[in-house]
């Protein structure tokens, strides 16, 4: 897996396994992946445990693939949400390659939006 | 008994109109606040992109990887948070709102207030005391709230603890939010439940105008203990209803987003938008970066409103997926905010009272008072939760003790005892908009005069002792989107010190709001 900043698309290899991981810091885990990638099916799903939640998909032989995933956090009884609260997302390739995108922090609801295309 | 049936007719105007819609035509300082409110997360995006790919341009020898990375971050950045997108395309109007009232307030002062506005007062501050509490209060472990010349100080005794050993508020709430895992010390949970707080009138005391913290400006003390309270949203018990919205409402929306992310992208001139939004942002100076995204904005608007295949898929799939969640979101909030509570309160309030001539006349004692006017000691038990459906219903009882030394020796230890409750319905929507029914109930015995402090009931003074019953059902009718409001009222009372005598009477105003009847006109 490659980033593209000419496309702003990550380029992927057939058959390469991409893995998304989001982990939450100091706020309830309320992150919200989508049922299925949009060229393909979640080959594997791991928790959300602890604060964490991995997705994998098997990249298709061709096309582009989209992935947006919903951030949420919980609010105290006042409205604030807690200083520090924040989700750390990585994305990485079987075939090497790895992202760390910008935390996501409050005020919710957010999401971010992944693009792949196979090369 | 007479009955007394009185009709009124009040119109009743709001002076602040609310926000104009039209954005394009509006001052660049109203542009700038609509663009930094609408695209948070993609502003918040964007500013980090450039400081990186300025960063890695500014390296001693710019080296290709950092700067392949920022611009890559800077292309991403544009259209990353698709949700927001969504709410700008679609209008604001059409999607429900995702926070609570609470929330919505609590992010309008983010936005609107300045770094160093925080706590910031126009009352001079002066000792050690100030310096501490001022201390306190920028570490977290106090409150502080300013009224015209009264000071009111709050604190948790467990946030407190918390809060200076750890400067860490995350786990001054009821429970750990990370694991959900309740303070397993005894004395935490105890603790967590109390809070106490100090009120200081700073036009008091031989220092007046300045915050000494002494007490001749000490006008009132007490506690606050949270016998029943799961309202925090944060509480363990209420970790099932957030996990359901995350698994349902919440995969569903992200669902309806990635079937539109391959529509968009692949919509004529999307590609070409999102790079020349990332040219002029990168171009744009640090105070102009939210308008030049809010210009580019509309230039995307242009583009779906040709596009059918995409207005299908944000009308069809993501707006109802965004509705829902909002939907679901707010209501679990609400559900949250109706648990049930007791609390208990206790507060003294010192009359402190400076005998002599006065701004409004000489100041003198009651008769019968030969000790000064007494301190009240008032003690509160409140319980309120759902009652039928989603009505509410709030109960209190209450006693008001004067303390001290006794006032003069005719005078008894109690001032009066209180009971109430109020239950608040709404009504099933008609066609004319939602009506709302409340039913109130209060019963006083005054077993004293009052001494210094006054006791309302509806608006009016009560000075003669005995018992009084008040109630009231109302109900409030609001007459669609032509901002009025017609009142219904039903009240009974055994006395009221206006007609001396027991009366029913009924009520009927209008009110009318003329921010709802401009903003319709629009």
């Amino acid at each position: 897996m490659k980033i593209n900043p000419t496309t702003g698309f990550f380029d992927i290899d057939p058959g390469e396994t991409i893995t998304i991981t989001v982990t939450a810091t100091n706020t309830k885990y309320l992150a919200a992946f989508p049922p299925a990638p949009s060229c393909t099916s979640w080959s594997s799903i791991q928790g959300p445990t602890g604060g964490k939640e991995s997705r994998s998909f098997v990249a298709p032989a061709s096309g582009d693939c989209f992935v947006v995933i919903v951030f949420d956090f919980q609010p105290n009884a006042s409205g604030g949400f807690p200083p520090g609260a924040k989700y750390d997302i990585n994305v990485s390739g079987s075939n090497g390659g790895s992202f760390n995108d910008f935390p996501v922090e409050p005020p919710p609801p957010a999401s971010r939006q992944y693009k792949f295309h196979v090369a | 008994m007479r009955i007394v049936v009185s009709i009124s007719l009040v119109l009743c105007s709001v002076a602040c109109c609310g926000p104009l819609r039209a954005i394009a035509a509006a001052p660049p300082q109203q542009r700038t606040e609509t663009a930094e409110k609408m695209f948070v997360q993609t502003l918040r995006n964007v500013r980090a992109a450039k400081k990186a790919l300025e960063d890695a341009k500014a390296a001693p020898s710019p080296n290709t990887d950092p700067v392949n990375d920022a611009m890559f971050r800077m292309k991403r950045a544009v259209d990353a948070d698709l949700l927001e997108w969504v709410k700008y395309l679609v209008g604001t109007e059409a999607v429900k709102s995702f926070l609570s009232e609470a929330e919505q307030q609590r992010i309008d002062k983010q936005i609107g207030s300045g770094a160093n506005s925080s706590g910031s007062t126009s009352l001079i501050s002066k000792g050690s005391v100030p310096r501490l509490l001022g201390f306190a209060v920028e570490n977290g472990a106090l409150t502080r709230e300013t009224n015209g010349t009264t000071i009111t100080f709050r604190v948790n005794p467990a946030g407190f603890i918390k809060a200076l050993a750890e400067r860490d508020f995350l786990t001054s709430g009821p429970t750990n939010v990370f694991t959900n895992v309740p303070e397993s010390d005894t004395w935490f949970k105890i603790l967590s439940k109390a809070s106490f707080f100090a009120s200081f009138d700073t036009s008091k005391g031989p220092n007046a105008g300045t915050f000494t913290a002494e007490r001749s400006q000490l006008t009132g003390y007490g506690g606050h203990y949270d016998l029943i309270n799961d309202r925090d949203p944060r509480d363990k018990k209420n970790q099932k209803l957030w996990d359901e919205l995350r698994a349902e409402a919440g995969t569903a929306l992200a669902g309806a987003l990635t079937a539109l992310a391959p529509v968009i992208n692949q919509m004529d001139g999307y590609q070409a938008w999102v790079d020349k939004t990332r040219d002029d942002l990168i171009a744009a100076s640090a105070d102009d970066v939210a308008t030049k995204l809010l210009e580019n904005a509309e230039q995307l608007r242009r583009l779906v409103d040709k596009d059918p295949k995409v207005n299908a898929v944000l009308k069809t799939q993501v707006l109802p997926a965004a509705n829902a969640y909002g939907s679901e979101r707010v209501g679990l909030l609400k559900r949250i905010s109706k648990s049930p509570t007791l609390a208990f309160d206790y507060t003294n309030t010192r009359q402190i009272v400076t005998l002599g001539d006065g701004s409004s006349g000489p100041i003198t004692l009651p008769p019968g008072v030969i000790n000064g006017l007494p301190n009240l000691g008032n003690f509160l038990l409140t319980a309120s939760g759902r009652f039928i459906g989603e009505s509410e219903v709030t109960a209190n009882f209450s006693a008001t003790r004067f303390n001290g030394r006794r006032p003069g020796p005719d005078i008894g230890r109690w001032r009066d005892i209180q009971a109430g409750f109020q239950i608040d319905v709404p009504l099933t929507k008609i066609e004319i908009g939602k009506p709302t029914l409340t039913f109130s109930y209060l019963f006083l015995n005054l077993l004293e005069e009052p001494l210094g402090a006054k006791i309302l009931v509806n608006g009016v003074e009560q000075t003669r002792t005995g018992v009084i019953n008040f109630g009231q059902a109302k109900v409030d009718l609001p007459l669609g989107k032509t901002g009025m409001h017609i009142p219904i009222s039903l009240t009974f009372s055994n006395r009221t010190e206006l007609i001396k005598e027991k009366e029913v009477r009924g009520n009927i105003g209008i009110t009318l709001d003329l921010d709802k009847i401009f903003a319709n006109k629009q």
